[in-house]
This record gives structure tokens, sequence and C-alpha cells, in this order.
């Protein structure tokens, strides 16, 4: 038996060797089919996991953010505790963690280069704390000015780069303006268009911006005498006249759906960034790469890009890069697309390879300390792990330290081993390419009798990706095997992979990867072919249409969040009316056009609204819930009322559920549970299964107040 | 004659002076706490109405201290015209309450305007003037109350009502003061005689005094009315009052939820549509819109509502200025004063006066603004075409922001209102089949590609100036065309023979109301000429003069009057109606009949 299996090894490393390429395909996904089907056969011999509550799978916020300081001497984090969120610190080498700040709102926690202040950024405010207890200023942010955060100033001790807009009567500029600690501003830029990101010199002057040119955006770089003064100008230093592009050298034009992210500007000149850009930068013969997959990159003084790191399977995009805290030189990489990976770049690479080897199988993410002997602050993740797991690393004695895993922080998260498998997949669509999913298999269960619920993402231009996912768990948690697919058209996989659709998102080729991925799991014996469900949130929601409306063989049930009934009209109010329309930093239209979804377009339009599911609305005969809000500025309420009504008129039951105030997905927890509610009682009532736990008496009186149809399955809830 | 007067001023110079100073008190102290002449129309009211009290008072107090025969006689028995004492008794007393109503506006008036950064513009300079009138009105009611036939004389209280209802403003209302004022003086001038209680003979005094009490009667029959809705309410038959509404009539409509109203306008509908609309209406949010019924007018004394506003991130209160046609700001905290703000950044004048809404929307008769705090200025947002005048300004309605002109909605995108500060261009416009001033209500929903909008029209049905009331459903769609898919007409729930009391009892009497109503006002777009009363309406007003006219030559036969006085009072009574009759009876006694006849022959 031994050898037949060494024979077969060999053999089949024979062919991996020698077999052309399609062949090699066929064999890859071979494998993947054995390896699927030897993952449901471990998953079944598992414990059936406990039900549990639906809150254990909202997202949890008792840690809001976790920071390393520059040097690895502390770590800052945001805790939440009853209705109060405080600022806490930790010495990394011993001592008493101790309370810098009673209460904030505060999402996002930032180090100053000196690790003497803290920047806490909130939704709406930005505030300034010392880590010895002083206060520092409090700046607005959004409002009329649309003020934000744009990065650290890694030139200057204590200070960040804001980005606002400054009213000029009914017009507006866009400025950049350094702010201390003690909130001294300084102008650095002020600009007729809106600048995404600029890259410092060591002396703090702008050296490259890059800017949004109304269609597409566009690196430049700054020339010694172009631009504002050295070090900037105090503010109301500005004269009207000082708009002048003089000072700016186009290298580099991105295209629509390109991006690309300033690193730091390097004494010799070139620039370090992360992106996808494509082209031949600055009209350089030779310079351009293959604009594909997001990665970290070098542009030198010529204007020539050099790789320095990009996915080693070739198929994801970078999903994060940890900086060097005092150079801003890029340490580590992750990609996150399919199977979670941290590689190290240059002399760090000896630091994430040893922290890598003791999480195997783990996704982790990084935070770099300043200097060999500083402390790293890891977080380990997986799509079983609710809340991060947070560690200190020591690079001189290579040990781990966990921390903040008082039960305070981790209560309440599910045990891993009451959570599902989640496997990255590929399979081949009708038209031979591959297509990028992932299916969770829950323990204990016969993948083969279990109904299967095809999740589709919303966007469509996003992805679903290796980690924790709280639905597609609740779901796996009640018994169905779910399956995430990365149709073609999704981001993730590289600009190909999201071009690839070619704008086919009616009852097309991006619905048809979808289909034929639940129908290759169930050639895969994953899924009880009569218990099929699909639900999804945006476009999700769309495609959930779509699949009952078309695929009412295959779909017997579905579930759609926010869902726009005719993509065309949509697409088209979207550019009319909604916000995204109309923000300043892109041109959704070009984006839309790029990869022909521009309704405006009248061509697009007609095929889009032809196949939608608002014109085919007679042909939707099965159960269907529907939750959106009704202050949605993504898909207009109108459009989901208008879906509804239509098929209500038609006389086919389905319920209808409206946040109130709600935008374009729930945030509260008792809306975001009555999300979790509906899909589960509808799902129950046609695919079978346990019946949902009651609803409290808080979530039944949020039922009965906005449901506003009721089918079958909610009758009790009816007003 | 000026001894007397100086007499009645002495009498009275304590309570006046007490009165002055209590006046100054109350408003010093108030105006230490808010801006007066940024009040609501309420606090006007109220003030106004203690000046009119105060003044009547006096009135009937004085009038009544002489009124005992042999005091009258005594009052009389001077060697002075009977004008000249009245004259030397009412000018001491309008010199008394000058002293107690207008001064202590007048100087509060004046320390604002020196002392204050508060805006003080020549319409404030009004009020001692219009205060004064209302009291000194009140005062020759009171003082004619009291001096005139008890019979009738209390009818005078009524003139001074006028002033509640009239529609001038500013100087114009002055006029409208000085007229009633007129009037008044010009009855107390006819009572104040040896007889007082002796009807007149003079037939423009005997006009003078039944018009009023003609007024009075025509008043307490309309007001009975109301006493007989009491009745039904006390026995549970008052139809407005049960469970269900009558089916279809205006009350359902004016009280119905804006998904009700729309599902009742298209009730009938047999649009092919109307099915889904019905689903989409029991689905949707409904924005229902209430028109305005006054605009602050240029000049006006008082206000509708304080124009006032304030920006506390930039330390920053702003009141508008009628004289200035723009704000005039100052320090929210210090109160000092800090400059002006018009439009936009030429800092224009406003085209008219301009009241705040919301936390930083403004609008006029013309325009709606919004103030920029990053900024600290004005912008226009929302223009009316040349000759339309705002009637609700603008307020979200969905994806988009809806507005309401005398003729017209106006829908403009939201995101654009949201997200600039640009003069926004309306998406599409959706003309109203009937007059503002007789609509109640519109109520839209979004359909997918525009909206549905229904246009109640049941505004004047208690008045009896609206007689057709309906209702109108548009499909408007999203280019903005409009198409009538529904129409009903409204019924009036209660009996128009009820509704329309005020005319059949006299029409003459409503025109006459209705005439001394917008007596010096300028046109007001936003209300609507009167409809024409149903005819059955019209004959039962022509059957009342009828019996009113052979009621007064029945009754005029029992009273003394000459021929020609005689023949005046049934032309009237035919003319004016029954009020005319019932004015009759109270200002002439029956001629008294002795039985002589049988005495002689016994």
């Amino acid at each position: 038996m031994t050898t037949f299996k060494t024979l077969r090894g060999t053999l089949a490393l024979c062919a991996l060797l020698f077999a052309p390429r399609a062949l090699l395909a066929h064999v890859v996904l071979a494998q993947a089919t054995q390896s699927l089907r030897a993952a449901e056969v471990a998953q079944r011999e598992l414990p059936r996991a406990p039900r549990l509550p639906r809150t254990a799978f909202l997202e949890n916020r008792t840690l809001v953010a976790v920071a390393l300081s520059p040097a690895g001497g502390a770590v800052a984090y945001l805790r939440e505790q009853k209705d109060s969120r405080a600022l806490w610190l930790l010495p990394t080498g011993g001592g008493n963690t101790r309370m810098l700040v009673g209460s904030t709102q505060a999402e996002q926690i930032m180090w100053s280069r000196d690790g003497r202040w803290l920047f806490l950024r909130a939704s709406r405010v930005l505030t300034i704390v010392g880590t010895d207890g002083r206060t520092g200023v409090r700046v607005p942010l959004g409002g009329t000015e649309r003020r934000r955060v744009i990065k650290l100033d890694p030139s200057q001790p204590a200070a960040v780069l804001l980005g606002e807009r400054v009213a000029a009567g009914k017009g507006e500029r866009w400025r950049v303006v350094r702010m201390d600690a003690h909130g001294k501003r300084t102008v650095l830029r002020e600009d007729t268009r809106w600048i995404h990101d600029v890259a410092l010199d060591t002396q703090g002057r702008v050296v490259a911006l890059t800017r949004f040119e109304g269609a597409f955006d566009v690196l430049y770089r700054l020339r010694a005498e172009g631009g504002l003064a050295e070090g900037g100008l105090a503010e109301g230093d500005l004269a009207d006249g000082g708009l002048t592009d003089d000072g700016l050298r186009e290298v580099l034009r991105l295209q629509p759906m390109e991006r690309l992210n300033l690193l730091a500007a390097r004494a010799d000149g070139s620039l370090l960034m992360t992106g996808n850009p494509g082209g031949n930068p600055g009209g350089n013969p030779g310079g351009g790469l293959d604009g594909n997959f997001r990665r970290v990159l070098r542009l030198d003084t010529n204007n020539t890009l050099h790789m320095l790191h990009h996915d080693p399977r070739g198929e994801a995009d970078l999903d994060e890069v940890v900086v060097d805290p005092r150079t801003q030189e890029p340490l580590a990489v992750s990609y996150r697309s399919t199977i979670a990976a941290t590689y190290g770049i240059g002399d760090a690479q000896t630091i994430v390879s040893a922290i890598t080897k003791k999480f195997p199988g783990r996704d982790i993410a990084l935070q770099a300390g300043n200097g060999p002997s500083a402390h790293w602050l890891v977080s380990e993740r997986a799509p079983t792990l609710r809340d991060p797991r947070w560690y200190l690393y020591d690079p001189r004695t290579g040990n781990l330290r966990r921390i903040l895993d008082d039960p305070g922080i981790t209560a309440g998260s599910p045990k891993e081993a009451a959570l599902a498998r989640k496997i990255a997949i590929a399979y081949t669509a009708s038209d031979g390419t591959r297509v990028h999913g992932f299916v969770l298999l829950p323990p204990g269960v016969d993948a083969a009798h279990a109904p299967l619920i095809a999740q589709v993402h919303g966007g469509p231009m996003n992805h679903f990706s290796a980690g924790y996912d709280g639905t597609a768990q609740f779901l796996a948690n009640r018994g169905y095997v779910v399956f995430q697919s990365n149709f073609r058209g999704s981001t993730g996989h590289g600009l190909a992979y999201t071009f690839a659709s070619k704008g086919d998102y009616g009852n097309g080729r991006v619905q048809h990867d979808i289909v034929e991925g639940v129908r290759w799991l169930l050639a895969q014996g994953i899924g009880n072919k009569d218990r099929v469900g699909i639900v999804g949130h945006s476009f999700g929601g769309y495609s959930t249409l779509l699949g009952l409306t078309f695929q009412p063989e295959l779909f017997k049930v579905g579930v759609a969040g926010s869902p726009p009934a005719d993509l065309a009209w949509a697409m088209r109010w979207l550019l009319d009316a909604g916000d995204q329309g109309d923000l300043p930093d892109r041109s959704l239209k070009h984006t839309l056009a790029a990869v022909s979804l521009d309704a405006t377009d009248a061509a697009t339009y007609a095929r889009l609204h032809a196949q939608s599911p608002l014109v085919n609305a007679a042909k939707m005969q099965r159960p269907l819930l529907i939750m959106a809000g009704d202050a949605d500025r993504t898909v207009a309420i109108r459009a989901v009322l208008n879906y509804a009504a239509t098929v209500k008129a038609a006389g086919r039951p389905l319920s209808l559920l409206v946040e109130p105030g709600g935008g374009h997905s729930p945030s509260d927890p008792v809306p975001r549970e009555a999300y979790l509610f509906g899909m589960e009682a509808l799902l129950q009532a046609h695919l079978g299964g346990a019946r949902p736990e009651a609803p409290s008496q808080r979530l039944r009186a949020y039922l009965r107040e906005n449901l506003r149809l009721t089918g079958p399955e909610f009758r009790e809830f009816a007003r | 004659m000026i001894d007397l007067f100086k007499g009645e001023l002495l009498r009275f110079r304590l309570w006046a002076l007490v009165a002055a100073a209590i006046n100054l008190v109350v408003l010093g102290f108030l105006s230490s706490m808010v801006d007066m002449a940024q009040q609501p129309l309420l606090v006007y009211q109220v003030f106004g109405a203690v000046y009119a009290v105060t003044g009547a008072l006096l009135g009937m107090y004085q009038m009544g201290t002489y009124r005992k025969p042999n005091q009258w006689l005594n009052l009389l028995h001077r060697p002075l015209h009977r004008l000249q004492i009245a004259g030397a008794l009412t000018g001491a007393s309008a010199t008394l309450l000058l002293l107690a109503t207008a001064l202590p506006i007048a100087l509060v008036a004046l320390y604002q305007d020196t002392m204050t950064a508060r805006v003080v513009d020549l319409r404030h300079w009004l009020l001692p003037l219009a205060a004064w009138l209302i009291a000194v009105s009140s005062y020759l009611a009171g003082a004619y109350a009291m001096v005139g036939n008890r019979r009738y004389s209390f009818a005078a209280f009524l003139l001074p009502g006028l002033l509640v209802y009239a529609q001038a403003s500013g100087v114009a209302m002055l006029g409208v003061h000085c007229v009633v004022l007129a009037f008044l003086a010009a009855m107390l001038a006819v009572a104040f005689k040896p007889d007082p209680t002796a009807p007149p003979r003079n037939p423009a005094s005997v006009l003078a005094i039944a018009l009023p009490v003609q007024l009075g009667a025509y008043f307490l029959v309309w007001m009975l009315g109301y006493g007989m809705e009491v009745a039904w309410t006390v026995t549970g038959t008052h139809p407005l009052n049960s469970p269900t509404l009558p089916k279809g009539g205006y009350t359902e409509a004016e009280r119905a939820e804006g998904k009700t109203m729309l599902l009742l306008g298209i009730e009938r509908s047999r649009e092919p549509e109307a099915a889904l609309w019905r689903e989409q209406i029991a689905l949707s949010d409904v924005y229902t819109t209430y028109p305005l019924r006054n605009l602050p007018v240029q000049g006006s004394m008082t206000n509708l509502l304080p124009l006032e506003m304030g920006d506390a991130d930039n330390n920053v209160w702003m009141v508008y200025s009628h004289d200035r046609a723009r704000f005039v700001t100052r320090g929210l905290r210090d109160q000092r004063r800090i400059g002006e703000m018009g439009v936009g950044a030429e800092q224009a004048a406003f085209p008219a006066p301009t009241m705040p809404y919301g936390a930083t929307y403004l609008y006029n008769a013309q325009a709606a603004y919004q103030y920029d705090s990053e900024q600290q200025r004005m912008f226009e947002r929302f223009r009316l075409p040349e000759g339309e005048v705002m009637a609700s300004p603008p307020e979200p309605a969905g994806d988009n922001i809806v507005m309401l002109s005398d003729r017209a909605a106006y829908f403009y995108p939201g995101r654009e209102a949201m997200n600039g500060l640009d003069l926004l261009q309306p998406l599409m416009r959706v003309a109203m089949s009937g007059p503002v001033g007789h609509l109640g209500r519109m109520d839209v929903i979004e359909l997918l590609d525009g909206y549905l909008v229904s246009y109640t029209y049941t505004w004047g049905m208690g008045s009896g100036e609206l007689q057709q009331p309906f209702q109108q459903v548009l499909r408007v769609d999203g280019k903005g065309h409009a198409r009538e898919v529904a129409r009903r007409a409204l019924s009036m729930d209660l009996p128009p023979l009820y509704s329309n009391r005020n005319t059949w009892l006299s029409p003459v009497l409503r025109a006459l109301c209705l005439g001394a109503q917008d007596l010096f006002a300028a046109k007001d777009p936003l209300r609507a000429k009167p409809q024409s009363m149903p005819m059955p309406v019209l004959w039962l007003a022509a059957v009342g003069c009828l019996l009113s006219l052979l009621g007064a030559m029945w009754l005029t036969g029992k009273q003394t009057h000459a021929p020609r006085g005689r023949l005046g009072w049934v032309l009237l009574c035919g003319v004016i109606g029954l009020p005319a009759l019932a004015s009759l009876w109270l200002m002439y006694p029956q001629r008294e009949t002795l039985p002589v006849a049988e005495s002689v022959a016994a």
C-alpha cells in the first residue's frame, strides 16, 4: 500500500512537471477538490457545535484599536466597557497598565514619531493626548471642511497631515496642512484639486503627491523651485494666486481602478509606494510594469518602477503593508484574498519568518518597533477567531507574550471549535475561467445533506477575504454550508480579474460564476441540491434577486440586504443623486465606465435593465426577505420599495424590513441582530433546521415597528 | 375746557403713573433678558390685549362715574359745547394713556437703540403709536358702552376687534387703527348729549350707531352656530366627532395621514399603475407639506417669528433689519456690534424680510438661503421665478428637496443641496390647479422615477370662502411631466346652510367684514378670492332680507319714526337682512300706547 502511494505520488510529480498548462490546472484543481473532500470529511467527524446566540456573531467592539509605540516600549489601546470607551497604555517592558483618557469616541490610534503623543481619531474629531497625561488640541473632522487625517507626518517629532476643504465663495480648494501636537498649523499645499496622498522629505517638504484630476489620478513630483516655501506657510499666508501647478511634474498617470499610496520618499529621491499602477510611468521607455496586482513598489529617480514585493502565489492583491515607524520603509506585507500569508521584506524577513513560524496556518498582522531590539506587536487572526489575539514579540529572545487577554476583553467570543472551517477554493467556470471563493463547512455536519447558502458580496468591486466573517459563521453555526464566491469582477485578485466581468453584471457571466460555483460544490458532494438558498447585501442583494428570478430551480429562498433591483437604474441614480457620485476624490462615472457599468450609456442601461429583477419581477416566485435602511445614500430606498411593491402587486408574498434612519448597512446592535434574525427565520422556514432563538422583547418591538411587509414567516410580527 | 381737561388729568394722574411705571418695569425687565423687538406675534398680541383692557376699563370707569343722571346733567351743564366737554374728558384720558402705554415702549426702544447692539428699525418706532391707538380705541369703546344705551352700546367693543383680523401692516395698519378710532369717536360724539339713551335722528348718526349694533347681532348669531355644534357634541350626534368621519369629506381629508390621503386620492383610479401605486404608498414615507398662510412683510410692526439666528461656533448672533435689508450681527456672548450680513460675497440686500428656519436656512417671499458657518456668509440656494411667492420653504422629500410657491411645487436635487452652496436649479415643477390660498396640504411619495403628488384643497371651508373642496393626484415622471391620474370632489360634511350662515345672515355685512379685513392691506398672494356661494344659500339670504324688510315694516309701525326715517330703516333691513332688523329692535323702543280710550269711555 505504501509502495502504491509512493508510486502514485511520483506519477503525480511527473505529470506536474511535464503536463501542458491546461492539464496542470486540472491537476491543481483535482488536488483542491481532494483537499476540499478531505476537509469535508474532517469537519463531519467533529462534534456538532452548540447553537450560539445571535449576538455572539455581531462585531465585538471591546477592543477597538491597538497600536505599538514607535520605540516598541508601550502599547496603546482603546477599550470599551459598557457604554464608555477609554484609552489605556500598557508598558511592554512590564509594569502597570494605566488609563490615559477615561472617555473617548476614538476609533483609531496613531503614535507620534517621538512616542510622546497619541493622535486619537474618531469619526468627527481628532484628539491629541500626551503619554504623560497632557491634553492636546481637539480638531473637528468632516463637516463642511471635509477635514480628514491623511497620515502621520514622518518628518516631524509629533505632527499629522490633514487634508481639508477651503470654501472660496461657492467654489472650493483643497489643502494639506501639518498640525503638530500643540495645534500649530502649517499649510503645506493648497490646490484646486483633491490631493489623495503626499510624500515628504526629511525636511518636511512635499516632494510628491497624488492628485485627482477629474477623471484619473496622477502622481506628481514637486520640483525644488515649485510648490510652497520651505517648511510651508503659516495659516493665512496663502494668496489666491499661489495655486500654481508650475512646481508639479507628472510622473505617473493612473487608469480608473488603479490606486496608489505613498509610503516614503528616500533620500536618493526614489519613492516607496503600494498600489497597482501599470502603464509607462513618466514616458520612460521600459519603465512599465504589469499593473495587474496591488503590490509594493519603488519609483526610482528615473521614474522607473521596481517591484519590491508581490504575492508569490500570483493570485492576490496586497492587503496590508507594515512600515518601519522611523523610516517608513516597508518591512512586511500580507495577502489575504485566498490563503492569508505574511512575508518579510529585506532585513525584516528573518523576524517575520520567525514570527510566522510560531503561528502555523494562521493569519497574522504586525506592527513593528523601531530598531533591532524593539518589540513587535502581533495579532493572530483566523476565520474562526472573532476577536484577534494580541502578542508582543521580543526579537532578542524570540519569545512571544500574550497581552490584552483578560476575560473582560475576550468574553463572549465563540470558541474556535464551534465555528466553521473556511476553505479557499477555486473552480472552473463554464468558459474556462478560474473563479475564486471560499466555502465554510460547519463542524459535525454532513455537508452532503446540509443546506447550502450562496453568500454574495457587495460592490461588485469588493471581495471576500480569508478572515473571520460574522454573517457566514452565523449561518454555518445554524447548520448551513456557506459558499462565498469571489466571482470575476471582484477585487483582490488583480485588475484583470476585476475587468474580466466585462460589465456582464445582469443575468450573465457574473451571475453564472456564482451559480456555477454552487453547482460545482453540489457536484463535489457539498450541499443538498434541494436546500439551496442565496443571501447577500447591496450587489449581493441584487444577485440574490437575480438568483430567485432566473435560477429558481437552484435557489429556493433568498435574503437580500439593500438590493438594487435594477442595476442600470441604480448606477444611474448613484451618479445623479447618490453620495458616491459626488465624491471629490474620485470619479464614479469613470470607474463605472472602466468596468462597463456606466448606465449613462444607453446600450449598457438597456442591457442591464432588460435583465434586471425589477423588469422580470413576475418570474420571482420564491420566498424573499428584503432588508434596507430608509436613509441609504448608496442604494435608493425608493428603488427597494418600488421592487417590493411590484412583487407585492403581483401577488407574491415577501417580507420587507426597513431600518428607520438606517444607512446602507445596519450599524446599531438591534438592527444588526434583526438582520441576522430575519435571515435565520426565513432560511429556517424554507430550508429546515432548528427554529430560531426567540427574539428579545426589544428585538420583537423593533420588528413589529419596522416590518413594512410581513410574509408568512413573520406573521407574528405584523402590526 | 382746559380746566376740565386738567381736572381729569389730575384725577387719574396717580393711576396713569402707576400703570406707566408697571409697564416700564415689565418691559424693562423683559428687555434685560430678551430682545423685545424680536418677539413672536403672540407676545405683541398679549401686550396689545393688556393695553386694550386698560383703555376699556378707563373709559368705562370714567364715563361710569358721570353716567348717573344728576352727574351727567352736572357734567353737561357747563358753558361749553357738549363736544368740547367730551373732548376734554377723552383728551385727558388719551393723554394719560399716552403716558401709560406709549411712553414706556418708546423709552425701551430708545434704550435698545442707543445702549445695545440690538436692531431697532423704523417699524419698531411705530409700536408706541400703535399701542396708544389700541388703548385709545378701547377707551372710546368703553366710554361709549357706558354713555350709550345699554341695550346695544356694548356692541362698540366689536370695532377694536377688527384690529385682530386686519391684514394691513406697518403704517397701513396705523391707518386702520385711525379709522377704528375715528368711528368710535364719532359714536361717542353722537351719544354725548343730554339724553344719551335717545336714538339718534340724523341719518349719518343713525348709521354710525346702527352698523356696530348690526355687526354685533350678526356676530352673535354666527357664534350661536357654534353653540349648536356644542349641542351636537353633547348629545353625541356631531357628525365630525363620531368614530368614523364622513367618507369623502373635507374633515377626513384634513385629518388623514399622508398615506391614507394618497390612497383615498387614487381609490377609484383606473390607471394601469394604480395597483402598484397602492402598494408603494403603503410601503413609502409620505412627505406632507402645509402651505404658509403669512409671510414676513416689509415694515410690519410685529414678527410672525423672531427674524434672528445664531452661530455659536463663530460667536455671532444675526438679526434681520427691515431698514437695512440685511442681517445685523453682534457677538453672541459679548453682545457687541459686529456688522452686517447680506447675500453672498457681495453682501447684497435681501429682496424681502427674511426668516430663519432650521439651523442654517432662511427664506423670504422670493428665495431661500443657506448660512455657511465656515465662511460666515449667506448664500442664495433656491430662487422662485419672477411673479411667484414662497408658500413653503424647502424641506427634504426623500432624495430631493421640495419647495412650494403660490403656483407650483418645485423639486431640487438633494445631493447638490447638501454638498454645495450654489444656486440650485429645479429638477421639476409641478403646477397647482387651484389657488394656494385654498390648498390645505400637499402629500408626496417618491416613485422609482418621479413622484405621486396629491394636492388637497380644503382651506377656507370654515369661513365659507371655499365651496368646492377637491383632491387632485398627479403622476410626475422623472423628467417632471405631470399628468392628472385622479381627482375627486370632497363633500362639506356639515350642511351648507350651517357652514355658510355668515353669508345668508347678511351678504352685505359679510362683504363689509371682508372689505374691512383687507382695509389698506397690500394684496396677499397666499390668500385666495372667496368662491361664489351656492344658489340655495343666496336664496336663503334673499328670503332673510325679505323677511327682514317685512319685519321692519311691521316693527317700525310700532315704533316712533319720521316717515323718511321709517322708509330708510325698512330699506336698510331689506338690504342688510336680519341683523338690521335686530338692530332696529334694539335701538328703538316700542311706542308707548296708553289705554286712554277705555278710560274715557268709562
